[in-house]
């Protein structure tokens, strides 16, 4: 399995050569397709260990090198591989090809074109070090590495003042989250003694039950940042500054899927505390609703799909807090998909129509670009949770078996996919149905674009058809990672305690084999039930927005204090903005008063002027008169000599 | 018979203490050059009276390069004094107070 450490470092190359060249030598196509050479050599590459790990269900720890030693514990760079690095690897190389080609249309004829190759093939990098590392510095440094990328990338428009204060935002708020991350690295360093992930399983039993609950919840505060939980979700949304392609491949497919990934990588800290998977149900459960609610109001296209990747995510968290993370991982497989064709989608009517984000704005674009609007339909009816499209194999077997274990989860989550369904097709029907509203003079230019952008589409909107159906091979790919029976990497004794904490989960049955699954949901009570409350969404939308029966401003005004509650985003951003942006600002200026012009200030310049006063004083001493010196002189001597003669 | 070392020491500090007020008190240059061969002299006979007293020849040999030293000192004194009252046509010692800035 050596050939496997070509998988990280194939970005790495590509990076290295594109910041050195790419602005000289390679220019415009070529830096693309060197960014694209690189990413296609690793998903070749992960592929391939994907089906060989898919064979034997193995798992390999390559130590690649020693990073640095710490008294007994070497921190390593090395590679797990895995069947969940393998499939998480898989998704993020596949995904990010795909958008790679996308983007050197996407990109064509901008001025720093190199520059944003070189970024993306570092974010590859980063997040593969993520996704591949065997101990926790390792997962950090990834962590944080995608975290910079995403700043740069965010920033990407730099002139731009919105893109860069969302950049700082999104660096900043990340920053809360890692702390809390970083904190939990310590601890478990501290109570471990040993941050590999195998070794810390493995110790799991030794370890008093604070201090693992501890421990699984500081660095679920890393995931609650990176993936856009509630409460730190708000920088996800103005993220959306950064080009499309970037918000397709960081903030949907990839790397805000890293906290969820995290959390399933260590599933067995986290399940023997009942208190941290708890915190993970609810959190996920509320920003899978909550999230939803904000998605049904926004204008900006590229928004309103933010609102539901936090919304999605929520339902991975929620899956994971349910003791089902198969199930997680694998909505996350096939969120990637959808999500990125979504975006992306977006991403084509964006170059088409000139950037403008007011889906008020659209309309009929369906008729200007059917490749566009037929596979944004596509991820739309996977998004909603319609069969046979992917997204109904992942998020409904969610949905259904919170319904056997907790019934306000339940609600939550099941209202969720009804406001889903909603958003998804009001943007769906303002953007590509409906009246005529685009400004005549970019009609005339509206076209469907070129095929290295359509291809990614296609090729994305395919992926979110079939993959559904392979839930079972998923399911039982991920076996021996995530069911403790079969993780071959674990003691006795801590597959007695993960074991225990998965027991909320043992009563659920979900059909693992898609198309005795498909049946088993059109036939059941809950199955139709969350069926309709999808399509029933979806009508919703058709009546609002493309019949215009219900009239959208009508139903504002009527439910005028919901609907501003949602328009402002639940007012967490005021919110934020009354407490941080604002206390800090009064935090600062009591502290320039009293710290700088009082403190500060009072030293240096009273040490000023003590020294000045002094100074003043023996000035008079310095009469210039030799009598004067010599008198004093002669006290000096007197006053020495006396000393010497009673002192000694 | 012979007179005690304590007087002479109770001498040498009284020319000590009067050439020491000399030096303060007079305002003029030569006047303070007086005062301060009154206080060489004070030491010199300070060695002499403790080289009686404990019969080592050091302190007389101190004398002697004392006395030497203080004619040539003398000479340089006077030499400045001449070359200060050139420049002020003053000898006056309040006046000399070109070291305070």
């Amino acid at each position: 399995m050596e050939y496997l450490w070509v998988i990280p470092f194939s970005p790495l190359i590509a990076f290295i050569i594109i910041s050195l060249f790419g602005y000289k030598l390679l220019k415009e196509p070529l830096s693309g397709i060197v960014a694209v050479i690189g990413v296609a050599i690793s998903a070749v590459f992960s592929v391939y260990g994907f089906y060989q790990v898919s064979q034997t269900g193995d798992y390999y720890d390559l130590k690649l090198f020693t990073w640095m030693p710490l008294g007994d514990y070497n921190i390593s760079v090395s590679i797990l591989w895995d069947p969940l690095s393998a499939l998480m690897t898989c998704v993020v190389t596949v995904v990010s090809t795909f958008i790679f080609i996308f983007a050197t249309g996407y990109m064509k004829g901008d001025p720093s074109y190199p520059r944003f190759f070189a970024y993306l093939s570092l974010f590859v990098f980063m997040m593969l070090m993520l996704t591949l590392a065997d101990n926790l510095v390792q997962l950090f440094f990834g962590w944080e590495g995608v975290g910079l990328a995403s700043y740069l990338l965010i920033g990407f428009w730099h002139y731009k003042k919105s893109a860069s204060v969302a950049a700082l935002e999104a660096f900043i708020v990340n920053r809360v989250g890692d702390w809390l991350f970083l904190l939990g690295v310590l601890l478990a360093f501290i109570t471990f003694g040993t941050l590999d992930y195998l070794d810390i399983f493995n110790k799991i039993p030794e370890v008093g039950f604070w201090t693992i609950t501890a421990i699984a919840l500081l660095l679920f505060g890393g995931a609650v940042g990176k993936s856009a939980q509630i409460p730190l979700h708000i920088w996800l949304p103005n993220a959306m500054e950064g080009p499309t392609p970037v918000s397709a491949l960081i903030h949907a497919a990839t790397m805000v899927a890293a906290g969820v990934y995290m959390v399933a990588r260590i599933m067995p800290v986290f399940a023997s505390s009942e208190i941290a998977l708890d915190t993970v149900l609810y959190i996920g459960t509320m920003s899978a609703f909550i999230a939803a609610t904000m998605g049904l109001v926004q204008n900006d296209i590229k928004r309103i799909i933010a609102y539901s990747t936090l919304s999605q995510l929520g339902y991975m968290f929620a899956a994971e807090g349910l003791g089902l993370f198969k199930d997680g991982m694998f909505h996350l497989a096939s969120h990637a998909v959808f999500k990125a064709l979504l975006f992306l989608a977006a991403g084509s009517v964006l170059v088409a129509i000139h950037h403008i984000l007011d889906v008020q704005k659209m309309g009929q674009l369906r008729k200007y670009m059917p490749i566009t609007a037929a596979t944004f339909l596509v991820g739309a009816l996977a998004l909603a949770g319609i069969p046979p499209f992917s997204g109904f194999f992942s998020k409904d077997p969610i949905i259904e078996a919170a319904y056997e274990i907790n019934w306000v989860v339940w609600v939550l989550l099941w209202s969720g996919a009804g406001l889903t369904a909603f958003y998804i097709f009001r943007l769906y029907f303002l953007a590509f149905e409906n009246g005529d509203r685009l400004d005549p003079h970019i009609k005339s230019h509206v076209h469907e674009s070129p095929p290295n952008m359509t291809i990614p589409l296609i090729v994305l909107a395919t992926g979110a058809i079939v993959l559904g159906f392979f839930r079972e091979f998923f399911m039982n790919f991920l076996r021996p990672s995530l069911d403790p029976s079969q993780m071959k990497f674990l003691s006795e004794e801590t597959k007695i305690v993960v074991e225990e904490g998965l027991t909320r989960a043992h009563h659920v049955h979900i059909v693992e084999d898609a198309w005795h699954f498909l049946v088993h949901s059109l036939t059941s009570p809950l199955g139709l039930l969350i069926l309709f409350t999808a399509l029933g969404g979806i009508f919703m939308a058709f009546l609002m927005y493309q019949l215009r029966v219900i009239d959208p401003v009508w139903m504002a005004n009527t439910f005028r204090p919901i609907y501003l509650l949602f328009y402002n985003r639940w007012y967490f951003d005021h919110i934020y903005y009354a407490i941080f942006a604002y206390g800090y600002y009064k935090l600062s200026k009591f502290m320039w008063k009293a710290g700088d012009r009082f403190l500060i200030d009072g030293i240096v310049n009273g040490s000023g002027k003590v020294s000045m006063s002094f100074g003043d004083i023996l000035r008079l001493t310095q009469t210039g008169r030799i009598s004067a010196y010599l008198a004093q002189m002669v006290v000096g001597i007197l006053v020495f000599l006396s000393l010497f003669l009673f002192l000694s | 018979m012979s007179i005690p070392y304590e007087y002479y020491v109770a001498l040498s500090g009284l020319l000590m203490v009067l050439g020491l007020v000399g030096v303060t008190v007079r305002k003029n240059i030569i006047a303070v050059l007086l005062s301060t061969e009154l206080m060489l002299n004070a030491v010199n006979i300070a060695f002499v009276a403790f080289d009686m007293k404990l019969h080592d020849v050091a302190g007389q040999v101190f004398v002697f390069f004392i006395l030497t030293i203080a004619a040539a000192e003398a000479a340089i004194g006077l030499g400045l004094v001449m070359a200060i009252y050139r420049l002020r046509k003053d000898v006056d010692v309040e006046k000399l107070t070109e070291l305070k800035l």
